[in-house]
């Protein structure tokens, strides 16, 4: 064994500990893991040959699977090579070539007024409201889940400074969020009415077409979107198969 | 894009019936963490009443509720209708316009919703038309569910004597389904069906996994060395610790079902070490069975796939449905108990007509032979009794598919609705005075969603390094500071002091026998 901590002898009982453990006493636990998995996998690889009968899964011998998927062996590969592209997350640079839909995710034109909004909200960061106080102080009450009566009486009995934050009631800072959001027209919520045989339900809505657009316009989500399928390969030339863009059905409803 | 729906109860008969729209144009790392906010409310369906089965004005009452429920859908998808084959033109994020298609691509209710939406039976396959004595093999020759099949031979139903009453006669066996969605273009029903890790494996087989193993483990007598094991198990980063045995807990989670899988091979291992000797072969095959189960949920685990790993997960899935047979006799049911114990007496009742005279030295091996006898008929019998069709063994067969055509599993799980439930319908149904809630919970996330939406666009922002003010960077510091790390680092203070007052207990009870090496 080439470290002298093959096996440490002190328990944890809290993870955390049992980490931090793992962090200061064994910083190069990397190598020493990798040894012993490769220590061990020498060991079972010698004794698996004479007596492979020994093993539990060895009742179905009748059908032994296809040629070169023995489990053991595809642990053992793992161990070796722990940069396989299988365990690698497929969108990295480094996952081998990718092939793209041709013709996908085209720009066809430009979004009117799209530079305006843009810098309205770098420049006017906490718009409608007239500053980060009120942007704040609003963010706590919805977020500490304050009932508005409870929020009216904070402006009436004088403990909050209405001229600062902009707002003296849960009625104009319901105005304000409701201009919060500049999509919140897509958002917007209809109401119907089911005719059961008994009674009659309420029931709300939103438009589907709509949040789809919303969705597509947060300036949130805009490094991660994905407009273009593509079928990615590792280094070996495997086809990856991981999110949604990258299999099969995404292809094949293409037009 | 996916959508998932849910049935989710308040409190008593309040019930809440959501559904949740995304896209899949996110990744789904970032689609489905919380934080991200990328699920939105799409609707809040109206609860159909209960109904009795029995009476027939009852019946004809469903009927009705049924098509009020497909009516109600088709006007919440109406839009959707057209523009999956003319296209339309949407503002991108970016700043520039793109033609988009958007398809409805995936329908994540729990499995009895399924059932009732598509007016299955029970025990029927949304995607296959396999017969119920089939499910527990792994059948992938059937063909796949054509529901507009379905809905031509609806109206023939009336009329009896048509022409293809063969053909008809096997799709009611099969029981037929219902497309609800029949106006979406560029739509396959079956193709709506997505595999669920959360009730299929953690909930669904992993649970029956454990009922066989409990039962395996007392006909051999090794259930309090697996009990001890299993309260034993050391600590490991990122491995809750269970603290009682698997039989005192009343209900599961799937996150501890999860963590079930982690450590059940080692577990049942070390329970069945020292086999007796007619317990060699039937311990081999039942930690082979539970090994490639787990194998087969890990695998199904994993976020991208090869062919290579597929091809793993077809393996292990054969594997295990050839070496299931060793719990058959553990999925007893209450039928094949009761005729086991009816062939049990009657044997006792012919034997005690047949009066033989017997000496007194060989009277005790004549009982134990006719013992041994009599067990093994029953043995036989339950064998033969009982079986693996259910649904849920079925389902596994789709995995695989499903990876090739969708990408991985765990994207489509229903936890990620379950966890939506939390923010988007229980908080505001708390917060609401439980007068006309539906009203109130929807206005009540639309707060919180347009102020977590601002911060979450401005971090963006940030991140773009966009001219940002001094104190604005100052404020989104400490916002996100107090989103993402304090959180968890007082909770795990909070927890040290309650955790280690348990371990003594534990420590207590801890077997010396078991060194880690054995395991």
């Amino acid at each position: 064994m080439p470290s002298k901590y093959p096996f440490c002898r002190l328990k944890y009982t809290r993870s955390g500990a049992y980490e931090k453990h793992l962090r200061t006493a064994h910083a190069g636990l990397d190598i020493v893991l990798a040894s012993t998995v490769q220590y061990i996998n020498m060991e079972s690889s010698v004794s698996d040959n004479p007596d492979a009968s020994k093993r539990p899964d060895s009742d179905c011998k009748s059908d032994p699977g296809p040629a070169g998927l023995e489990p053991d062996e595809f642990c053992r590969d793992i161990a070796y090579e722990p940069d396989t592209e299988v365990l690698d997350d497929a969108t990295s640079p480094s996952a081998g070539k990718q092939i793209h839909y041709e013709g996908a995710g085209q720009v066809i034109g430009d979004v009117d007024g799209f530079e305006h909004e843009y810098s309205t909200l770098c420049y006017n960061l906490w718009a409608p409201f007239n500053s980060e106080q009120g942007f704040k102080l609003a963010s706590w009450f919805i977020e500490g889940k304050v009932c508005k009566s409870r929020i009216n009486q904070y402006f009436s009995s004088g403990l909050g400074d209405a001229e600062s934050v902009g707002y003296s009631s849960m009625h104009k800072l319901e105005n304000y969020l409701q201009l919060l959001d500049p999509y919140s027209q897509y958002l917007q919520w209809f109401e119907e009415q089911v005719e059961d045989c008994q009674r009659t339900l309420p029931f709300f809505y939103r438009n589907v077409l709509d949040c789809v657009r919303y969705l597509l316009r947060q300036i949130a989500y805009r490094d991660d979107f994905v407009y273009v399928l593509r079928h990615e390969y590792d280094s070996t030339g495997q086809r990856i198969y991981a999110e949604m863009h990258t299999a099969d059905s995404w292809w094949d409803v293409q037009v | 894009m996916s959508y998932q729906k849910n049935l989710t109860n308040f409190s008593g008969d309040k019930k809440a019936w959501p559904v949740y729209i995304t896209i899949g144009n996110l990744p789904s790392a970032r689609r489905n963490s919380p934080g991200s906010m990328a699920v939105l409310l799409l609707a809040l369906l109206p609860i159909p009443p209960q109904l009795s089965k029995s009476s027939k004005a009852d019946q004809r009452l469903r009927k009705i509720n049924a098509d009020t429920l497909q009516d109600v859908f088709e006007l919440i998808f109406a839009p959707l209708q057209d523009v999956a084959h003319t296209g339309i033109a949407i503002d991108c994020a970016n700043g520039k316009v793109r033609q988009c298609f958007p398809i409805l691509s995936a329908w994540n209710p729990d499995r009895m919703e399924n059932v009732a939406l598509h007016r299955l039976k029970t025990n029927a396959c949304p995607k296959r038309e396999v017969p119920t004595h089939e499910l527990g093999t792994n059948t992938k020759s059937h063909r796949t569910r054509d529901y507009a099949r379905y809905q031509r031979y609806k109206p023939e139903n009336q009329n009896s004597g048509s022409e293809s009453d063969d053909d008809h006669i096997m799709c009611d066996n099969l029981g037929m389904g219902q497309n609800i969605f029949p106006r979406l273009n560029r739509v396959s029903a079956s193709d709506l069906y997505k595999p669920d890790m959360l009730h299929t494996m953690y909930l669904g087989l992993f649970k029956h996994m454990m009922d066989w193993i409990e039962g395996f483990l007392k006909k051999h007598g090794r259930l309090q060395a697996f009990d001890d094991v299993w309260k034993a198990l050391p600590p490991y980063p990122r491995f809750l610790v269970p603290k009682k045995a698997y039989h005192e807990v009343t209900q599961w989670q799937g996150k501890e079902m999860r963590n079930l899988g982690r450590c059940i091979l080692g577990v049942l291992a070390v329970a069945l070490r020292h086999p007796g000797g007619a317990q060699v072969i039937p311990f081999k095959r039942a930690l082979g069975c539970v090994r490639v189960l787990v194998d087969f949920n890990m695998m199904a685990q994993y976020r991208s796939h090869t062919s290579h790993t597929i091809a793993y997960m077809e393996d292990y899935l054969d594997q295990f449905h050839m070496l299931k047979d060793i719990f058959l006799e553990f999925r007893v049911t209450k039928r094949t108990q009761d005729k086991v114990d009816k062939q049990r007496k009657e044997i006792q009742h012919q034997r005690a007509l047949v009066i033989e005279p017997v000496a007194p030295s060989l009277w005790r091996r004549m009982r134990d032979d006719k013992r041994q006898e009599e067990s093994d008929l029953c043995l036989d019998l339950v064998r033969g009794e009982s079986h693996f069709n259910f649904i849920k063994m079925h389902l596994l067969s789709h995995f695989c598919h499903h990876i090739r055509q969708f990408g991985n599993i765990p994207m489509y799980s229903t936890e990620i609705g379950d966890l939506t439930h939390k923010t988007q319908i229980k908080d505001g149904w708390r917060q609401s005075n439980k007068n006309d809630a539906a009203r109130q919970i929807v206005h009540s996330y639309g707060r919180q969603h347009a102020i977590r939406m601002r911060l979450l666009n401005l971090e963006c922002l940030k991140c773009r390094n966009a001219d940002l003010s001094g104190d604005v960077l100052h404020h989104l510091d400490r916002t996100a500071s107090t989103v993402t790390a304090a959180a968890p680092v007082v909770r795990r203070r909070v927890l040290t002091g309650r955790r280690e007052d348990v371990s003594n207990v534990v420590d207590f009870s801890r077997i010396s026998g078991v060194s880690p090496e054995t395991i």
